[in-house]
This record gives C-alpha cells, structure tokens and sequence, in this order.
C-alpha cells in the first residue's frame, strides 16, 4: 500500500516540491541556534534599521537585532503553532464527526447544529475575543486556534461515515457484536483517514497565517520571542524607512503556507481519487 | 416558495440563540469577568461601591438568569454602553456599520467580477496557459497573509509611489472639498481596503467557479447541446454558465463571515472607520458591552447572508424546493 502511495506520490512534483520545503524548515527549525548567523535577542542599538548588507543578510530591526537570526527562531514558532493547534482540531473534529457520523439520530442533529453555529461566528473575531480575556502567549494562542479550527472537519468527517457506515465491512462487524468504540475506531476511522490527513496539512497552513496575524495584532506570541507575525508589527511602524523589516518575515511566512497548500493538495489527488481536485 | 422561506427563517431562531449564548459564555468565562474589569479600574472602590454597581449591572443574579435579561434587552437591539465612554453601543455600531458595508460589498462586487471570468475561461480552456497560471495564481491567494500584501501594496502605493493614501477613509481636508473632490478622495482611501480584502476571496471563488464549469461541461446535456450543433459559444454563455452560476452564488453569501472576519485586520491595519476596527479596539479595551455587541451583530450578518445565499438558491434552481 506504501509503495503505491509513494508510486503516486512522487509523481506529483508540486507536492514533492512542498514536502521538500517543510523537511528544510523542520530542519532549519530544529538547528535554529546553528543556523541563525547571531543571537536573535541580541540588540545593538548604533546599527538599527540597517538595510540589508554582508554582515546582516536581510538587514536590523529597530533594536539593532538581526533580522535573519529572527526569522530563523520565528520558524520554531510558526511550525510549533501549527502542529500543536491542528492536533487539537483534529482531535475534536474527527472525534465529533465520527459520534455524528456513527451513532446518527438526535446526537447527530444536536452536533451538527452546534457546528452550524460555530461557524456562523467570524471564526478570527471569535479567536481574538477568547486570546484578549486569557493571556496572549503562545501556548493560549495554539489551544484556540485549535478549539475553533474544528467545526469543518466534523462536517467532513460525519459525511464519509455516513457512507462508509453502510458498507458491509461495517455491517459485520456490528453483527459480530463488536462494542461501538472498536467499530468506530477500528472501523470506521482508517476509512476516513484520508479526508483527515488532507485538511490536517491544509489546515497547518491555515494555523500558521493565523498565528501570524494574531501576533501582528500583538495577540499572539509576545516580544522579545521572535514570530514571523511580531517582527511584521515593527515592520509596519517603520514601514516608511525600514521596507526589509516588511518584506522578509511576510515572504517566510508565504512560502511556508504555499509549501503546506501544495503538500495538502498533492496528498488529496493521491490519497482521494474521489476528491481530485480539477 | 413563500413557505421555504419561512422555514428557512424559523430555522434561523436556533442559531441565532446558539450564537448568543456562545457569545454570553465566552464573556463570562473571562478571568474577572464584566464586574471586575469595570471596578478594577479604580484601585479604591470600596466593596460596598462594588456591590452596588454589581447590582446595577444585574451581575449579583444567577447566571441564567443574567443571560435571560441579556437577551431579552439584544432582542430589541439594546447591547447596553460602552464602559468606555458611556454611549450606547447600538449607536456606535450603526455609525461605523456604513464603512464595512461598503467595504465589503465592493470587494464582493470586485470579486465576483474578477473570478468568475477566470474561472470560466480556466474551464473552458483547460490545461491551457492560461489556466496554469491561474492555478498558479490561486495557490498564491491561498498562501499570502493578506495583512502582509496590506503593507507590501501600503509600502509601494503609499511610500515609495505615493500614489494612495494608507490609512482612514477621508483626507484631513476632507470637508473643504467640492462633492466631486469628495467623491475622488473617497475612492482613492478606498482602492488598498478593497483589494486587500478581495483577494483572499478572489483566489477561492475563481478556483470554486472553475470546478462548477468544468462538473457543468461533462453533464450530458451539454454533450447534447453540442451534438446537434449548436454553436460552441452559445454551448458556453446559454447552457453551461447559467448552471454553473448556481453554486457560485450560494458561495457570495457564504463567503460573507470570511470578509466580516477579515476586517477585523484590514480595518485595523488601513484605519478603517469600520465596525472590524472597533471590535478590535473593544477587545484592546476590554469594553465588554461593545465586544458583546459587534460579535452578535458579526454573526447575525452572517446568518442574513447565508439567508440570502438559500433564497437564491433555492429562486435560481427550482429543484431545491422539493428536497
């Protein structure tokens, strides 16, 4: 099953192409102390809002600091906020759609009206109300995003089981008198994996460029801590003479959410011959 | 139809009290909560004071009973005032309401404008150029911050050109102006908020209209229309469009709480005078009231435009009535 999963895979270029990015940013965040040319909190206050040049790559802030280095230790947070926040999405979501899906009735309407709910509500409106009553720190703004982030995949989710719910593989195994825990997640959710695995690598995507405007907004992860969205808030008030500190940290963060688009949409046509996209 | 629509509104009366009381808890919910945060302000209010105003407020009552009287007052449009500055907060939202309005529906114009052509050209002329590029393009649309292409488009426009003005939607001198200087001024604060919040909407409807074309063109009758021979463009404009026009329009009106939510940044950013910028600024303050309102109001917008959305529908495509 690997080997034609890999067999498909690898054919996709784009999405080899966004895998090849996200390993390089793993990488690049993992070693970020090896990488990052100088300390990142280190100020040095006669070189601020110097342009770019040979000594600092992408130029200073307006501390003096490096701003290659703090991109560089903004990659830990940026793929850190991803991961963690869609876990918890993913958790609730395919936990509520699969109950949704599996058990139907009244359960299933009362889910699936709360969904509706939820997503009536501006979703960022919703995530700044919450992240402004708590504290704003990193930890906070990953388990909202996540506790937000969920109410499509339910949908997603309870559909493919109401499908898969008939199948004869299901029949048996509730004929076998198998309890309605195994069947569900022995069952049933192999079945909808796939659906999962897709909108878990689109939506880290979708954490990240949230992360990055709550931290724009300076509702999300604090200074000195270097974010991708964070160095952007210097970067707009010194927009008329420091374009640098504007452009790079915006670059970052647009190619690692087109890396993650490209490997959710490459996963989709492999995974999902159903949901090919056109 | 008359009574779809008013199953339609009926169904409206659930989410609408869901909404409400998300929003009620959410509140409630925060650290300190309405009583502290307003008496906190002031380091030698005495308990007694406390107490009293708690009373005022109704905060001393049981919860239920809080949310009840809470309801009963947003029913007839009454969010209570601001802890700020003491004016009512549906005053305040229905002054800064015109600004988002506008802004939101020239973006939709802009967007359905710009997208559906090139969704439809991209279907038709599948895996051409043309559509490459566009794939290409969509999957930028998808990646950008939009803040972010906000303050590259304030940088070049507004810094480096000088073209555009980058921030609020009237210029200093703005009532010395003729209605004709007015009306130019207003565009020009106008053209960055729109793009900015068009293009997130751009890149999903253009790739949405492309995927409806291209299910219409495979339908059998088109192969119909084709074999007895008719004209390929009237094949296009007469029979494939109009039904693929018919998901896309529900998309318009669901795509309303993405703008709504965006604006919360782009208002922000480009000082927008809109209701996006003052929640912001409320959630800064943690003026409650207003908080309460703008959510409300935010979400209820939303339900009238997927209420609009299912009208349509259902006015466009006759069989959705009997399903």
């Amino acid at each position: 099953m690997w080997k034609i999963f890999w067999k498909r895979f690898r054919r996709n270029k784009l999405a080899l192409f966004g895998a090849l990015i996200i390993v390089s940013l793993t990488v690049v965040a993992v070693s970020a102390p090896f990488v990052a040319p100088f300390n990142p909190n280190q100020q040095d206050i006669l070189h601020r809002l110097e342009p770019p040049s040979h000594k600092h790559l992408l130029g200073t802030d307006d501390l003096g600091r490096d701003l290659l280095s703090r991109i560089v230790y903004g990659t830990r947070v940026s793929l850190l906020v991803g991961f963690v926040a869609v876990g918890i999405a993913i958790m609730i979501g395919s936990l509520l759609g699969l109950i949704s899906g599996y058990f139907g009735g009244r359960l299933d309407s009362l889910i699936m009206r709360f969904v509706d709910i939820m997503l009536c509500f501006p979703t960022f409106f919703l995530i700044l109300m919450v992240i402004a009553f708590l504290e704003p720190n990193i930890w906070n703004v990953m388990v909202v995003i996540g506790i937000t982030g969920w109410p499509g995949l339910t949908r997603l989710v309870r559909g493919e089981c109401l499908s898969v719910r008939e199948r004869e593989f299901v029949q048996a195994a509730k004929a076998l008198g198998l309890s309605n825990r195994r069947v569900m997640f022995v069952h049933l959710l192999p079945n909808v994996m796939a659906p999962i695995l897709v909108s878990a690598t689109l939506g880290i995507g979708g954490a990240i460029l949230t992360e990055s405007a709550l931290s724009f907004l300076g509702l999300g992860v604090q200074p000195p801590t270097p974010s991708w969205g964070n160095i952007l808030t210097a970067g707009k008030d010194y927009i008329t003479v420091a374009w640098w500190l504007s452009l790079y940290p915006g670059l970052a963060i647009l190619i690692t959410v087109l890396a993650y688009n490209l490997l959710g949409e490459g996963l989709r046509d492999v995974l999902d011959p159903r949901m090919m996209s056109e | 139809m008359l009574e779809y629509i008013v199953r339609r509104l009926l169904f409206m009366i659930p989410l609408l009290l869901g909404i409400t009381i998300i929003t009620f808890v959410v509140v409630q919910l925060s650290p300190g909560g309405p009583a502290d945060m307003l008496t906190g302000l002031s380091p030698k209010i005495g308990a007694e004071a406390k107490a009293r105003l708690r009373s005022l407020y109704g905060l001393d009552k049981p919860i239920h009973v809080q949310y009840w009287l809470w309801l009963s007052r947003i029913a007839r449009f009454d969010f209570g005032e601001s802890f700020k500055d003491g004016r009512r907060v549906i005053i305040k939202i229905l002054e800064r309401l015109p600004a988002t309005l506008l802004l939101n529906i020239l973006s939709l114009l802009l967007i359905f404008f710009i997208a559906l052509p090139i969704g439809i050209m991209s279907a038709v002329r599948q895996d051409s150029f043309f559509d490459k590029g566009m794939t290409v393009f969509v999957f930028f649309g998808f990646s950008v911050p939009a803040f972010w292409l906000a303050l590259l488009l304030m940088i070049l426009f507004g810094v480096f050109l000088g073209w555009l003005p980058i921030s609020g939607m009237h210029s200093v001198n703005f009532p010395y102006f003729s209605i004709w200087g007015k009306m130019w001024d207003l565009i020009k604060h106008l053209i960055l908020p729109v793009l900015v919040s068009a293009f997130g909407g751009l890149a999903y409807l253009s790739r949405y209209s492309r995927a409806s074309m291209l299910e219409v063109l495979r339908q059998d009758y088109i192969r119909t229309a084709r074999a007895k021979g008719v004209p390929e463009k009237k094949v296009i404009y007469r029979h494939a469009l109009r039904n693929a026009l018919i998901p896309i329009v529900t998309l318009l009106g669901l795509s309303l709480p993405g703008l709504i939510g965006g604006g919360f940044i782009f208002e922000t950013i480009f000082a927008w005078p809109g209701m996006g910028r003052l929640g912001y600024q409320a959630i800064m303050a943690r003026d409650y009231p207003v908080i309460m309102g703008v959510g409300v109001i935010a979400a209820f917008l939303t339900l009238l435009g997927n209420l609009i959305a299912d009208i349509t529908y259902a006015f466009v495509d006759p069989r959705i009535r009997y399903r």
